[in-house]
């Protein structure tokens, strides 16, 4: 993240309190008071006044009623020689607000503070703090100061009084300077949080440990954070959780694509609160969450390694000197190809392209992910190597990277490469199994590290296959008959090109279609055991599996089932947050996401 | 007097006549005889059986008394190197004064004794001769004594005694054939073969010999094979005894097309043992080599195949085959011979042995025609763990590169892969210039695409490789692509070894070196990037998974050691439980502590092949199809 991005985070969160915090009907108000409160204690001031009664981990302070006489928090430095005194405004220091807010009120009485009791009788200093979380106008600066230079300098004789201003900036670089920790996060967040931080900084991303115990524990806390009474604040707390999660993991190797992992479940229960909200101010908030967070990320992410994706054999592990080692690199090298995919998808869905300059950069955008993605596709034989039937979808996004910014020839050279490569494996040419149904792929590593597959390693039906016929049929006649020829007959069928050889077992083609309310369920349940499943026999046993009789046999298949099953696309969340949601949980991705571009958009009903 | 001392003295007065050398000369024998003599003479057997501390147990024979006294007999001081002759004169005396069946229970003693067998078989010669043994009681025990002795170096002992028997008692050897060929079922060949075979050129009474001849047609007409197979077994022990004479090796030799086919097998292996027999004669042997060469194309069991094997290897066969290489002849026409007959195998490699020390050039022409006539033959055996490793040393200590290259250029590719195989397994410094010159595109292009196929070291993959580059100039623009993009990805699969040599050999060459410095960046490219953001993170399960791989690798490895290593054969593998150092203890004693010595070996994996299974896998599919093409060239004689 760019100290930009950061700063411009921190500021929208903090803009967005308000000056106290409390627990009310409608939830949790969150308050800058917390925020001040922290950072005098990373000053290493001690509290004197304190506007709320501090709870227990987990709960909200209860915020006292009692008269401030102007000061909501008060310090001692540690010397003991130096007060501080805060007033806090959660409004624009302006001339209108200077006395409807009581600003001019509250400093006055703030000035004379009761130096009498026994702490205060080393204080030779007092410093009063307007802190406010807005911007300020001229006026409201002139009221300011016009008070301050009214205002004794001294007082009983030996303290010196002084005011000081922290506004809106103030309060963003006080925090990036002493409170990216744990401590910024509200206080019912604090225990669940600061574990959070010290597990991202310990775990590598995609360990054991990870899976296990980080993110559940991340789930837990955003299904804590955003939950259905949240607000644009809780929204804005999302981005400032990622931006100290990042600060705690600078130790941790990994820390660059565990971030982008924890963010994407971070703006999924996002879109889902976007979902659910029908408020435009909060999907306008995880819009830009959207764009200007995870998709900027990914974009600097790619800009400063993807000159490591275009190493040769970069993308890959080299730990125990096997097999497993490939099949460790091909998760690595699906990972990549499913971010490049969903950055693709985004820019070429959500960002402008009104004015030329737009265009532009739109266009250079989609150029620049599609070189990419060849790279990583081109320098990687891992790229080349789905596991699982699930990695469909990394299928359709490289395709659709390719396809929609016109690189047919790459496309075409890179899907016969793909046939080639699975034929290896289908005709058991080497140690790595087919495409795994069962989508586990621990069954795959245990089926390469011992040489035997495992009882409920399913091979036998698949949904990748027919996603790979229905994408060939974006190519060129002259690639598209003959590779959808030899995927038919070499891997459904397992049969050499010559005739079938011994023992050759044919896969159960299949297609999923989603329920009608998909898209709306997407982003947290986990629907692969609904909607409906279609078994598909392309040709009858007698036909002859020639190119052209798959060709036909297909795209029959594609005109009955789209008119027979509708399958419409359509809801209030970007389709590509729906893919990264269909890749985050492990669920197949409806056809309808290729078959609209290539075999036309349905008729409406 | 003690009995003790009453017997040795009476012992030495016969052993006193007995020399100290090995029976080699007339006076020797003369001395046995007279020992003999004098332990015949009826007054010295009764002093002798007086003396003997023999009782009874159980109203029979005391069987353990018997062998402890022979045993107290052997070691007599003056029996000298003769003691097997003093222990069976001894053994017989008591014998003979037995009843029967007190003999018969003894000998079954005898045969199933652990401590007493392997030192008694010995003096066997001199007892069982002298013995009047039931027909049936003869049969079972003979049948046991010869599958105990089956292979053993002392079994010699027993065949010596059965011999004796048979000169001595010719009648009860013919009535012991009859009773074997009662029970077909548990009929023993080897020793119905020796009892034939030692009949044939016995003499007989009429009587006798009318008997015998009806004995010998019944086994010869049986209809059981196992059988049959003893009466042709039988002539290798006449020829082995007596000799054959060259009208019964004509009358044998006539049968051949009349008998059936696993007859004929028998027939084949026999005359090549009567060939390789010492007492044949040279012109029976001359007759049964010229048979033989004309006939051993149809040998097709492993025993006959086995008996001309062992022919053409004896050392005494080779005068009978003369200059003109008949005998490699031979063995071309018995081959294949199957990858399961390693005593047929270990016997070829004997003979190549010998050739290679006595004429290099000769061998080769002789290896390589055994490539040719049975390249998956030999190539499956030289590959097994521990075969042929003599021959593999005295190979490594000679020059093999024209050898080998004639192998790597072949159109076959059985022998293709025997060429690499000795080029890794040799260490082969360079392949022969000449002859890969004389091979021409097609035999450098088989040979080259071949290796894409081949697993072998990385040294060895570098040092091939570098031996073809003067050549790849004379080939194809698209073949010199081939040859350097091999190059390439070699240096990048085997990193450490095949960069190495190739560096070292032809580093300097412009398109070599820089394919080099690429690959040098490359690596260093790599470990960044492996490094990096992009490929530093873990993968679920990926740890458990290596750990499992590991384990399978582990096993496996200990597998391959077993097989290939001689050491867990010899010796004990105890595994220790704590502790770096180890002492043993036993009888009482606790040897000083001594300290584990830590030994390892490392291989360098080929990275690529593991990394991209799927693109090797489909480079050697089209080197395959190349090779396909260069082939049917190479045999439509396409030459250069």
């Amino acid at each position: 993240m760019t100290p930009d991005v950061k700063t411009s985070f921190l500021t929208y969160y903090l803009r967005s309190l308000g000056e106290r915090t409390r627990d009310e009907d409608k939830g949790t108000k969150f308050g800058f008071d917390w925020v001040v409160y922290n950072i005098g204690l990373a000053e290493d001031w001690s509290p004197v006044r304190l506007p709320f009664l501090r709870a227990g981990t987990g709960e909200t302070s209860t915020a006292k009623t009692e008269t401030e006489f102007g000061v909501d928090l008060s310090f001692l430095t540690k010397d003991k020689r130096t007060l501080f005194v805060f007033v806090l405004k959660d409004e624009v220091l302006n001339n209108k607000n200077w006395g409807k807010h009581s600003f001019d009120v509250d400093l006055r009485n703030a000035s004379s503070p009761d130096l009498s009791t026994p702490e205060m009788s080393e204080v030779d200093h007092v410093q009063i703090v307007l802190a406010y979380n807005k911007d300020e106008t001229q006026d409201g600066l002139r009221h300011f100061n016009n008070l301050v230079s009214n205002l004794p300098s001294v007082l009983r004789d030996s303290v010196n009084l002084t005011c000081h201003r922290w506004n809106l900036t103030t309060l963003v670089e006080r925090v990036q300077d002493k409170l990216l920790s744990p401590s910024l996060i509200p206080q019912k967040f604090y225990s669940q949080f600061a574990y959070l931080c010290s597990q991202f900084g310990d775990f590598r991303h995609g360990s054991d440990q990870w899976e296990q115990q980080l993110v559940p524990n991340w789930m837990r806390f955003l299904s804590t954070l955003l939950d259905d009474k949240s607000d644009e604040r809780s929204i804005r707390l999302l981005p400032v959780a990622l931006i100290v999660l990042r600060e705690h993991g600078k130790s941790n190797p990994t820390i660059e694509t565990g971030w982008i992992e924890l963010a994407e479940w971070g703006m999924l229960a996002a879109w889902e609160v976007a979902r659910k909200a029908n408020s435009t101010a909060i999907r306008e908030v995880v819009t830009q969450l959207w764009l200007e967070m995870y998709l900027f990320e990914l974009e600097r992410f790619y800009e400063t390694n993807a000159h490591f994706l275009a190493v040769e054999y970069g993308v890959a592990k080299y730990g125990f000197g096997g097999f497993v080692d490939a099949v460790a690199s091909a998760v690595v090298a699906q990972w990549h190809i499913a971010r490049l995919g969903i950055f693709g998808l985004a820019i070429a869905e959500l960002m402008p392209a009104t004015t030329n300059e737009q265009v532009q950069k739109k266009g250079y955008l989609f150029a620049t992910v599609s070189a990419w993605l060849n790279t990583l596709l081109k320098a990687n034989p891992a790229a080349s190597r789905p596991l699982l039937d699930i990695h469909h979808i990394q299928l359709f996004l490289i395709w659709r990277t390719l396809y929609q910014i016109g690189r047919v020839e790459d496309l075409a050279d890179w899907m016969q490469h793909l046939q080639n490569y699975l034929a290896m494996r289908r005709f058991g040419e080497t140690s790595i199994p087919f495409l795994s149904g069962s989508n586990d792929l621990n069954l795959v590593f245990e089926a390469v590290a011992s040489g035997v597959k495992p009882h409920n390693f399913r091979d036998q039906s698949s949904v990748f296959l027919m996603c790979f016929l229905e994408l060939c049929f974006s190519l060129p006649e002259a690639n598209r008959d003959c590779l959808v020829g030899q995927i038919y007959r070499r891997l459904v069928l397992q049969r050499f090109d010559d005739g079938p050889g011994d023992d050759c077992r044919s896969i159960d083609l299949m297609l999923w279609l989603p329920p009608s309310d998909w898209v709306d369920r997407v982003l947290t349940e986990q629907m692969h055991n609904e909607g409906e499943c279609i078994t598909i026999r392309l040709l009858e046993p007698h036909q002859e599996a020639t190119d052209q009789a798959v060709v036909e046999a297909v795209r029959r298949f594609v005109d009955v089932t789209r008119v027979e099953r509708p399958c419409k696309l359509e809801g209030n969340i970007p389709l590509s947050v729906a893919v990264l949601a269909c890749i985050k949980h492990g669920k197949p991705l409806p056809p309808e996401f290729w078959r609209s571009t290539i075999f036309g958009e349905l008729a409406p009903s | 007097m003690d009995d003790r001392a009453k017997l040795e003295a009476l012992l030495n007065t016969a052993i006193a006549h007995l020399p100290s050398d090995n029976p080699s000369n007339d006076a020797t024998r003369d001395q046995i005889g007279a020992f003999q003599k004098v332990v015949s003479e009826p007054q010295f057997r009764a002093d002798l059986l007086s003396a003997l501390p023999v009782s009874e147990i159980d109203g029979g024979l005391n069987h353990e008394q018997v062998f402890s006294t022979l045993e107290w007999v052997s070691r007599l001081p003056n029996c000298k190197n003769r003691s097997q002759m003093v222990v069976g004169e001894v053994w017989r005396c008591i014998l003979e004064s037995r009843r029967p069946d007190e003999v018969e229970s003894h000998l079954v003693a005898f045969s199933e004794h652990d401590r007493s067998f392997w030192t008694r078989i010995r003096s066997l010669p001199m007892v069982l001769p002298h013995l009047q043994l039931r027909t049936a009681f003869a049969c079972t025990f003979l049948k046991h004594l010869s599958d105990r002795v089956s292979n053993d170096g002392s079994g010699h002992h027993f065949w010596n005694a059965l011999q004796q028997f048979i000169k001595r008692q010719p009648r009860n050897a013919i009535e012991l054939l009859r009773e074997l060929l009662e029970n077909p079922n548990s009929f023993d060949v080897g020793l119905a073969a020796f009892l034939l075979g030692t009949l044939r050129h016995q003499s007989l009474t009429p009587t006798d010999q009318t008997e015998f001849v009806e004995v010998a047609a019944l086994i010869s007409n049986q209809s059981s094979n196992e059988v049959r197979t003893a009466f042709y077994r039988s002539w290798a022990t006449t020829a082995w005894q007596s000799g054959v004479s060259q009208l019964e090796l004509q009358s044998l030799l006539a049968s051949f097309e009349l008998v059936s086919t696993v007859d004929q097998q028998e027939l084949i292996g026999v005359i090549a043992r009567i060939a390789s027999a010492r007492n044949t004669s040279s012109e029976v042997k001359t007759e049964s080599l010229a048979w033989l060469t004309q006939n051993a194309h149809r040998c097709a069991s492993p025993a006959a195949k086995y008996a001309v094997i062992n022919l053409i290897a004896d050392d005494g066969a080779a005068p009978i085959f003369g200059a003109d290489s008949s005998d490699i002849t031979l063995l071309l026409a018995i081959l294949p011979i199957p990858v399961t007959d390693k005593n047929t195998w270990d016997i070829v490699e004997a003979f190549l042995v010998k050739r290679l020390e006595s004429d290099l050039e000769q061998f080769a022409t002789v290896f390589l025609q055994i490539a040719t006539k049975d390249p998956d033959g030999l190539l499956d055996v030289i590959q097994l763990p521990r075969s042929f490793e003599w021959l593999k040393k005295e190979m490594s200590n000679r020059d093999m590169s024209t050898l080998v290259t004639c192998l790597l250029v072949s159109t076959a590719r059985a022998q293709r892969h025997l060429g690499f195989y000795l080029f890794d397994e040799l260490e082969l410094d360079h392949l022969a210039a000449e002859t890969l010159e004389d091979a021409g595109t097609i035999g450098i292009g088989l040979s080259f695409y071949e290796c894409q196929r081949m697993m072998m070291k990385g040294e060895s993959l570098g040092r091939f490789l570098a031996s073809l580059l003067p050549f790849i100039e004379a080939m194809s623009q698209e073949f010199q692509k081939a040859f350097f993009e091999e190059v390439s990805l070699q240096c990048q699969n085997r990193g450490g070894g095949t960069r190495s040599e190739i560096e070292s050999r032809i580093g300097t060459h412009k398109i070599v070196a820089s394919i080099l410095k690429r690959t040098s960046e490359q690596f260093e490219a790599r470990r960044l990037a492996v490094t990096s953001a992009v490929s530093g993170m873990s993968v679920p399960g990926y740890e458990r998974a290596g750990q499992l791989f590991m384990r399978r690798q582990s096993e496996a490895t200990e597998k391959v050691m077993e097989e290939h290593s001689i050491w867990p054969q010899l010796c004990k593998f105890t595994a220790l439980l704590y502790a770096k150092s180890c002492s043993a203890y036993s009888n009482g004693r606790l040897t000083e502590p001594s300290a584990l010595k830590p030994f390892e070996s490392s291989v360098e994996l080929p990275i690529i092949d593991f990394a991209d299974p799927e693109g090797m896998r489909i480079r050697r599919l089209r080197a395959s199809q190349a090779i396909a093409v260069l082939e049917d060239q190479g045999i439509a004689g396409g030459g250069k």
